[in-house]
């Protein structure tokens, strides 16, 4: 994952400041999971508690629901780089 | 994250370990605070009913299930995406 | 005093003085200016009549819809309620829909979301929709994922001391590149799961199983659905290109089959906007550019069957070159029988065959149901067309009925050949002749009479009902009288 320029290989860094972009990478995709847990669990679960275990139902609302969230993050990033580029074409105006 | 060399992922193995016990403990707090939330809203008595109790229990279930789904769909979703990446 | 009061005393002393418009029944509606009630002249009774006939009949056909669907929904919704652990996946139903000749994709979408899908999203199954906007894209689909089995199963054979060399070398010293093609690789194979709360001490489940594996039986697993007549048509001519048919395209073309493929692929995956018939008629008009002069001949000529196959062929071998991204059949329904079944390169995998990473059996395996598109254009067709919209209820009730079949693997059974190959066979009655003649023409896929092997037949099962002997497609029809003139 390197959404934001995170982890191309660039030859002249410490192994201590790869270690470093490597754990910023790695809190952004446990963030993610975290934001992901909270929004699924928001949509699909019922709150009423009857059962303890998953059903079928939630279990493929859940499925779902992640195939999503990834495919919005996906968009959200081409967006921004489209956004990105207009803004910087702007400035060279 | 690629850019690291087999010793640098050594270390960081070590560093992804530290990071998922923190994640346990953070995972504990925000169970206590949902299931607290959705199920304990009668203060009339300072002990659990067993009613709370039981809705405590499956509401504890429901969410490790839960994050376990999630957790396994992020990984082929990420895998998958990784493979998208490289080709 | 008000005026009306005063005219009203006045009346009978001045006749030409026209009598008061407004009379009251009642003080207290007097007081209130409320006139008395009067029935509404002949024409505008007629008029208010029609309009809320016209307009209760479609709300009672509306309201009688929702109840048939939650009817079937409230069936199959204790499937969803059943417990399911984290490790399986649920059940996955794989959806065709193909539009109804020259319209668009939308109309047989509305049937899939208004009958279809909330009866498997009830029933708390997974679905895979495969959309096509021109004709060949769900035989190519089908074609294409059978074939790749077959390679993946010649690849298995050939490889295996192909994919130990790499890792000898891991030891030795590594050169730049290789450093960094290792980072990438442990970048892939990072499992994020190592970094996530849930997982600590906690069993990360290895084995990810797919409720269709819960039971031998191959006819308990899955489920295809077409919608459409045209669907059912590719889907079978795909079944039996991908299992019948050659791997590799046959030698007349030289593009590059990788190429092909990887575009009809991302061709699927695109939602499908565009007109079909639009789209078809271009295809076909650069198909008729090229070849005008074969098919006059063939129709004018001879009429005999190896005549007009070396027409398609010749037709096929030029239009490879124009169009790309669905692929050409590899195999004729003339050459079914002399091919081998099953395929060399699959029968290591024994009688039921099953997909390399799910272990699922493939769709043949699975039980069948066919939905058609009933879909009258035209003007003159406006009475028809009224008459059905008001009785939808009725198509409402067939079409959830049977999906329940299928979603509880209600009366299944084996799929007879004469018969069975008029499935939704009602559904051609509505296309355009001239659409009809067209395609005839032009050797469109869903003109052509189906064509299923015994031996792929015996495999197929179905829930749809019996279909009786003595239907016939209306194409056949028109077919024998167009070679007629």
């Amino acid at each position: 994952m390197s959404f934001l320029g995170f982890g191309n290989s660039q030859p002249q860094l410490t192994s201590e400041q790869k270690i470093s972009a490597a754990e910023t990478e790695l809190d952004l995709v446990t963030d993610m999971f975290n934001k992901l847990v909270d929004n699924c669990y928001k949509k699909c679960i019922n709150t009423q508690y009857t059962e303890g275990e998953l059903n079928k139902n939630e279990s493929a609302c859940l499925d779902r629901c992640v195939a999503k969230y990834f495919e919005t993050n996906v968009k959200v990033g081409e967006n921004m780089q489209q956004l990105g580029q207009t803004f910087t074409n702007a400035g060279k105006f | 994250m690629d850019a690291l060399n087999a010793k640098e992922q050594q270390d960081f193995q070590k560093l992804v370990e530290q990071k998922q016990m923190k994640d346990f403990m953070r995972l504990y707090s925000s169970l206590v605070e949902r299931c607290f939330t959705d199920c304990v809203n009668d203060f009339t008595s300072s002990k659990l009913t067993n009613k709370e109790q039981t809705c405590i229990l499956k509401c504890s279930e429901k969410f490790l299930k839960h994050s376990e789904r999630v957790g396994q769909r992020f990984q082929e979703q990420n895998a998958a995406m990784s493979q998208g990446l490289n080709r | 005093m008000t005026d009306q009061v005063k005219e009203k005393t006045r009346a009978p002393v001045v006749k030409n003085v026209k009598p008061p418009k407004k009379i009251f029944t009642n003080p207290a509606f007097q007081a209130m200016g409320i006139p008395a009630m009067k029935l509404p002249s002949r024409n505008w009774t007629i008029f208010w009549l029609g309009v809320s006939a016209a307009i209760g009949g479609f709300a009672y056909d509306k309201y009688q819809q929702k109840q048939i669907i939650t009817k079937y929904t409230n069936i199959v919704k204790p499937l969803a309620e059943q417990k399911m652990d984290t490790k399986t996946v649920p059940r996955k139903i794989t959806v065709f829909i193909a539009p109804p000749p020259s319209d668009y994709l939308e109309t047989s979408l509305k049937i899939w979301r208004r009958y279809v899908k909330p009866v498997l999203y009830y029933a708390g199954l997974d679905y895979d929709v495969i959309e096509e906007d021109r004709q060949g894209v769900i035989r190519t689909e089908v074609a294409n994922r059978i074939r790749e089995l077959s390679k993946n199963a010649l690849k298995v054979n050939d490889t295996p001391e192909m994919a130990e060399k790499p890792k000898q070398k891991s030891e030795i010293e590594l050169t730049r590149a290789e450093e960094i093609e290792l980072g990438k690789q442990y970048k892939n194979n990072f499992d994020w799961r190592d970094a996530i709360g849930i997982f600590y001490k906690h069993d990360k489940p290895k084995d990810i199983a797919s409720e269709d594996l819960k039971s031998p039986n191959p006819l308990e697993t899955g489920g295809v659905i077409c919608l459409g007549r045209g669907a059912y048509k590719e889907y079978l001519a795909g079944l039996h290109e991908g299992l019948l048919g050659p791997i590799e395209p046959p030698a007349i073309e030289n593009i590059d089959e990788q190429e092909k493929s990887n575009s009809v692929y991302s061709q699927i995956e695109k939602t499908a906007t565009t007109d079909l018939h639009d789209e078809k008629i271009t295809v076909m008009e650069e198909q008729l550019e090229e070849v005008p002069i074969t098919v006059d001949e063939t129709t004018t000529e001879n009429k005999s069957e190896s005549n007009d196959n070396n027409a398609t062929e010749e037709e096929k071998r030029k239009d490879e070159e124009t169009n790309v991204k669905v692929l050409k059949p590899f195999i004729l329904p003339s050459e079914y029988e002399s091919s081998v079944f099953p395929p060399l390169e699959l029968q290591s995998k024994g009688d039921i065959i099953r997909d390399d990473k799910t272990s699922i059996p493939i769709l043949i395996h699975q039980p069948l149901l066919v939905i058609p598109v009933p879909n009258l254009i035209g003007f003159l067709a406006i009475p028809q067309r009224v008459y059905r919209f008001y009785r939808k209820r009725y198509m409402t009730e067939e079409i959830c009925s049977e999906v329940t079949q299928l979603v509880q693997r209600d009366s299944l059974r084996p799929f007879q050949t004469p018969n069975d190959l008029q499935l939704a066979v009602d559904e051609e009655h509505d296309w355009p002749n001239s659409w009809i003649k067209q395609g005839i023409k032009r050797k469109s896929e869903w003109t052509r009479d189906v064509v299923v092997d015994p031996r792929l037949g015996n495999l197929i099962h179905t829930c749809n009902k019996p279909v009786p002997d003595d239907v016939t497609s209306p194409i056949s029809l028109l077919d024998a009288s167009s070679g007629e003139n």
